[in-house]
């Protein structure tokens, strides 16, 4: 490489120099000084990196080969492994290379902590650990060292499972307490007398709350490449399912409908009404009551007459009627009665029936409740549990082809419904905090510091 | 005058504790009691009468039990979880002091939470375990596939997935897989281990797109996560020493140049190849005896249909097993690989990929001996003559039918047919199944149909060419028959002429004979029933049996076998047009052949 000597510009060079007084500032504006700066950049560039090329001797430019050029050798795992970790050579070039030395001659270093030493300290340093003699210190901080690795080697092999619980499977309860505290079992024995080292597992731990299945069959429908009429039949399913919710909605909308939906407004003109019943009104009004005072005042109920009373002799022979009639039911009754005495076998035996068909009837509906409770899905919380959406594809999104497949349907959200759905976890609501909710419940001030005062 | 007794101190006010109470009682909080619950496998409980349990109180609270609530307070975990409660004051204080270093030493001190005992105590055996697992593959699966996000720590992901892998290691050793369908939701597996049937859905690549926050609530899966992790590690360790493999998993013998080894870390290194899936795992011993050998015989058991069709289905599983052995299968870039190496594996085949697409390729695309290209793109490039290109439905549905099928409907480019799912029960009467979805169930049926037709066919064109013969035959057949006729009648004419000339010793003779043909015992006969008697009797018997239904009932009964017969004409109907459309073709085809025969006879005659 050759350095640049001083660059000649042409055009400038053409130019007749101006001849003028360099005494003022303005003056030197006026004249052309580029040359000379040339110079000196070149000679600072000089400094920095040597001389220029053209200026230098032959031996400091060339060299004599004496030795043979070396072979090429294939780096050793090691070196590449060295040089793996070197920077990469495109970066050279960001580094100083500069020939200036340093201006400050002698600089004022910070001596290290071995130099600072003192010289019999030094030497006592050294003979106390030729002698292997360790101060405390390091002794901790070995056995922190040791503790620190070995933790991490215990965290990194963490997640392997070395144990196998089905070891003993014949020790199907009495090996599953043993892993009480020392401390509990400490408790137990001072309060029971006792060396309780079981709890028992209650019975419903290993009793799953339902019997359907963790994952429901796939509808033949949902395949990626489905028969026409498994589509078909899954599409009018999830369409019958669709309608009977709209019908649903449809009438409940229509129930509500009945119910007057009144505005606030609305309501306390109504309040005010009422409140105002009987007191004076606006004279538009008062004219109205007044024609409505005029018009005759007429009962609801027919008038009663005297014209179809019952005549005293009438009413007698009615209650001798009655009498009678009292009589031969009390007499009839009486006559069962007896008659029933006789027939009290047969009676006990029909009640013996009665029960028996009762008892039977009972048992039926037990075991029907102790499968509906075993399929249906409880109220476990607040919420109520709400089936999720089928998952199905449109007939235009099949393409019969697994490499354009749309997958549809969300795995997880699935799982969850399902053990929801099997009364594994309480229906919840998600509580989301909106933007406007976690603003509200914040409270905001400004740092002293950034209060600017005021006057 | 008693005492007076006061209310909800006994009974079921006294057997439930609402979760406010167990809060308190535990000292936990919310977030630390749901998890406890879900891992110790406590379920909130629906009491009989609400407002009894409650105390009186009226709303829907979230019970408990208040035994399983006693039953968590000896959880010795639960001192972990108060040990995180002082833990996470202790952060929030370093955190506002700014002390960001001690913040780091209390997060990485958080303490752990032990499972193993909490395992056994909800599965006390192995089998309960397995019968428990699909829930937790289908999670642990579908954890496997999530990017890192605020609720899904990396760890879990990562063990997730390494865990998937082992077990689907497992399910290859031991060649329990038997069922796999593409639905559009994922792939879905079955597989029995130990008699167990175990199902699970293995997510399409790709498809995470971010979950909507009201569509599903990943704290609590990522609870229910943290337990299952455990529960299929233990499982997968026990699975791998019963089939005698090295856990965790190693590789038998791999390739390696030095170079290549040094400059990967070496558990990275062999996680790559494990999570290939094609190599096979080191044994620690030889690989166990099938545990399912011949099946016993019991000529008089109770029910010999049932018998035999569990004998069928062993010798199909048996077969099933190794279904793809021999076959070399190499995989297209575009093909989901990991779903179809795991069932390639499963059935015995060798299975490769183009090297640039995922590490542990075993041989390249030129290799002459590959018998299967699996390839999911209209048309390639580069064919091999000496292979059959075929779709991946191919694989699924030799695996759904336990057999090979011809690739012919399944080639490059191809129209597939349908791919039906394997889950459909046993194929019902009540509606009409063609005889194509039959096959799916029972291969046989689409075999014996395939070669009645074509022995049909062939058998009646055999008639067709000997006409002229047969009918040579059946004048010969009319001219024996009237022969026959003249001999009856000229026997019957020898008997009377017989008994007018007859001496008294062979009138002897004849009565002796008489005598012992009365006296002789002939060969019994097996009755034979006819079986029309049969279902007329039987359908005497339904008539009485119908007049006794109480006439409540009579119309729903009525009801119930109208539409069973409207069903069953219906399967009729649809059986009737198959037939005669198939019937069509035939002689269409046949048509169609003398055509072609004539013409090629032609052409000879002109030659």
């Amino acid at each position: 490489m050759v350095r640049a000597s001083v660059p000649v510009n042409p055009e400038k060079a053409s130019k007749t120099k101006v001849r003028a007084a360099k005494r003022s500032k303005k003056a030197w504006r006026k004249t052309d000084s580029s040359d000379v700066d040339a110079f000196l950049e070149d000679k600072r560039l000089e400094e920095r990196l040597g001389k220029p090329f053209s200026e230098r001797t032959d031996d400091e430019l060339f060299q004599v080969d004496t030795a043979p050029a070396k072979k090429s050798v294939p780096l050793s795992v090691a070196e590449k492994k060295r040089k793996a970790f070197l920077p990469p050579k495109c970066f050279e070039i960001l580094e100083p290379d500069s020939a200036v030395p340093d201006p400050i001659t002698k600089r004022n270093r910070v001596r290290t902590k071995a130099e600072r030493q003192d010289r019999i300290a030094k030497s006592k340093e050294e003979q106390r650990k030729k002698l292997g003699l360790r101060k405390r210190k390091e002794i901790d901080s070995i056995k922190q060292k040791r503790a620190h690795r070995w933790q991490k080697k215990k965290e990194a092999r963490k997640d392997l499972f070395k144990v196998n619980p089905w070891i003993d499977e014949n020790d199907l309860f009495n090996g599953n307490g043993k892993w009480l505290e020392t401390d509990t079992k400490r408790h137990n024995l001072t309060k029971t007398g006792k060396v309780l080292e079981t709890v028992k597992t209650p019975a419903s731990v290993q009793v799953k709350p339902s019997i359907l299945p963790p994952l429901p069959k796939p509808h033949p429908g949902t395949s990626y490449n489905p028969t026409l009429e498994d589509h078909n039949r899954l599409l009018q399913s999830v369409a019958e399912k669709e309608m009977r919710k709209t019908k649903k909605e449809i009438e409940l909308a229509r129930e509500v409908s009945k119910y007057r939906i009144m505005e606030p407004k609305q309501i306390e003109e109504e309040w005010m009404d009422e409140m105002m019943q009987g007191l004076e009104k606006d004279e538009n009004n008062e004219d109205e009551s007044s024609s409505n005072e005029s018009s005759e005042l007429r009962s609801v109920n027919k008038p009663v007459t005297r014209d179809r009373k019952k005549k005293a002799s009438q009413r007698q022979r009615k209650k001798e009627h009655e009498r009678k009639q009292r009589e031969t039911r009390k007499k009839k009754l009486e006559k069962r009665r007896l008659a029933d005495l006789d027939r009290v076998k047969s009676y006990s035996k029909l009640i013996d029936q009665a029960l028996e068909i009762e008892q039977a009837k009972q048992v039926k509906l037990q075991k029907r409740k102790a499968i509906r409770d075993k399929v249906l899905t409880k109220r476990l919380s607040k919420n109520k549990f709400v089936a999720p959406a089928p998952v199905f594809s449109q007939r235009e999104d099949i393409t019969g082809n697994l490499r354009t497949i749309t997958p549809v349907g969300n795995i997880a959200a699935q799982v969850l419904s399902n053990l929801q759905k099997r009364n594994m976890i309480e229906v919840t609501q998600r509580q989301l905090k909106s933007k406007k909710a976690k603003k509200k419940n914040t409270k905001t001030f400004k740092k002293r510091s950034h209060v600017l005062p005021t006057k | 005058m008693g005492k007076r007794k006061k209310k909800f101190t006994e009974g079921e006010a006294t057997e439930y504790i609402s979760r406010n109470v167990a809060l308190k009682k535990l000292q936990l909080n919310l977030k630390q009691f749901r998890t406890l619950c879900i891992l110790k496998g406590i379920y909130p409980r629906e009491p009989k009468e609400r407002k009894r349990a409650q105390g009186g109180k009226g709303g829907i609270k979230t019970l408990y039990a208040k035994k399983d609530i006693q039953f968590l307070l000896h959880e010795p975990n639960i001192w972990k979880l108060w040990e995180g409660q002082a833990l996470n004051k202790k952060k929030i204080k370093a955190k506002h002091a700014g002390n960001f270093e001690h913040l780091r030493v209390l997060t990485k001190n958080k303490p752990r939470l032990k499972m193993d005992h909490i395992i056994k105590e909800r599965y006390p055996t192995f089998i309960d375990a397995l019968s428990d697992l699909d829930d937790c593959l289908t999670m642990c699966f579908f954890y496997a596939t999530l990017p890192k996000f605020s609720k899904v720590p990396r760890a879990i992901v990562n063990l997730a997935r390494r865990l998937t892998l082992e077990f689907q290691h497992a399910v290859i050793a031991s060649r329990s897989l038997r069922k796999a369908f593409i639905s559009v939701k994922g792939f879905y597996f079955q597989a029995e281990i130990k008699g167990q049937t175990i199902t699970w859905i293995v997510p399409h690549q790709f498809t995470f797109n971010p979950a909507s926050k009201l569509e599903a609530d990943f704290g609590t899966m990522s609870t229910f996560v943290q337990f299952y992790i455990n529960l299929l590690g233990f499982v997968n360790f026990k699975l791998f020493h019963q089939l005698n493999l090295v856990y965790p998993p190693k590789l038998n013998f791999v390739s390696v140049t030095k170079t290549e080894k040094s400059l990967v870390d070496p558990e990275t290194y062999i996680m790559e190849r494990v999570a290939a899936l094609n190599t096979p795992l080191m044994r620690a011993g030889p690989a166990p005896v099938d545990d399912d050998v011949e099946l016993d015989q019991f000529p008089d058991g109770d029910d010999p249909e049932e018998a035999e069709r569990v004998k069928k289905e062993f010798e199909q599983v048996a077969k099933l097993k190794t279904l793809f052995n021999g076959l070399k299968v190499f995989l297209n870039r575009e093909v989901p690989r990991e779903p179809l190496v795991f069932i390639l594996r499963c059935f015995g085949a060798e299975v490769s990929w183009d090297k640039t697409t995922f590490v542990g390729a075993t041989f390249s695309e030129d290799d002459e001996t590959i018998t299967h290209q699996i390839v999911d793109r209209p048309s390639v490039e580069k064919k091999f003559i000496s292979r059959y290109y075929v779709q991946p439905q191919w694989v699924f549905d030799c695996v759904n039918r336990r057999e090979l099928i011809p690739t012919d409907q399944y080639l490059i480019g191809a129209e597939l047919p349908a791919h039906l799912s394997p889950f459909v029960s046993s194929t019902s009467t009540t509606r009409y199944v063609p005889p194509e979805e039959r096959a799916l169930h029972d291969p046989t049926v689409m075999l014996n149909r395939g070669e009645d037709s074509d022995e049909i066919s062939s058998a009646e064109e055999e008639d067709e060419d000997d006409e002229s013969e047969n009918n040579s035959d059946s004048e010969n057949e009319e001219g024996d028959e009237n022969e026959m006729e003249q001999e009856q009648i000229s026997h019957a004419g020898n008997e009377k002429l017989d008994n007018e000339a007859l001496t008294e010793e062979e009138r002897k003779e004849k009565l002796r004979q008489e005598k012992k043909a009365e006296m002789a015992v002939a060969a019994g006969k097996v009755p034979r029933f006819n079986p029309y008697d049969k279902f007329r009797s039987n359908k005497e018997e339904q008539s009485l049996i119908e007049k006794m239904i109480p006439r409540k009932k009579q119309y729903l009964y009525n009801l119930m076998m109208k539409r069973r017969q409207e069903r069953a004409s219906k399967v009729r109907n649809f059986a009737r047009k198959r037939e005669l459309i198939e019937k069509e073709e035939k002689i269409k085809r046949k048509v169609q052949k003398k055509i072609e025969r004539k013409k090629s006879v032609a052409a000879m005659m002109a030659e």
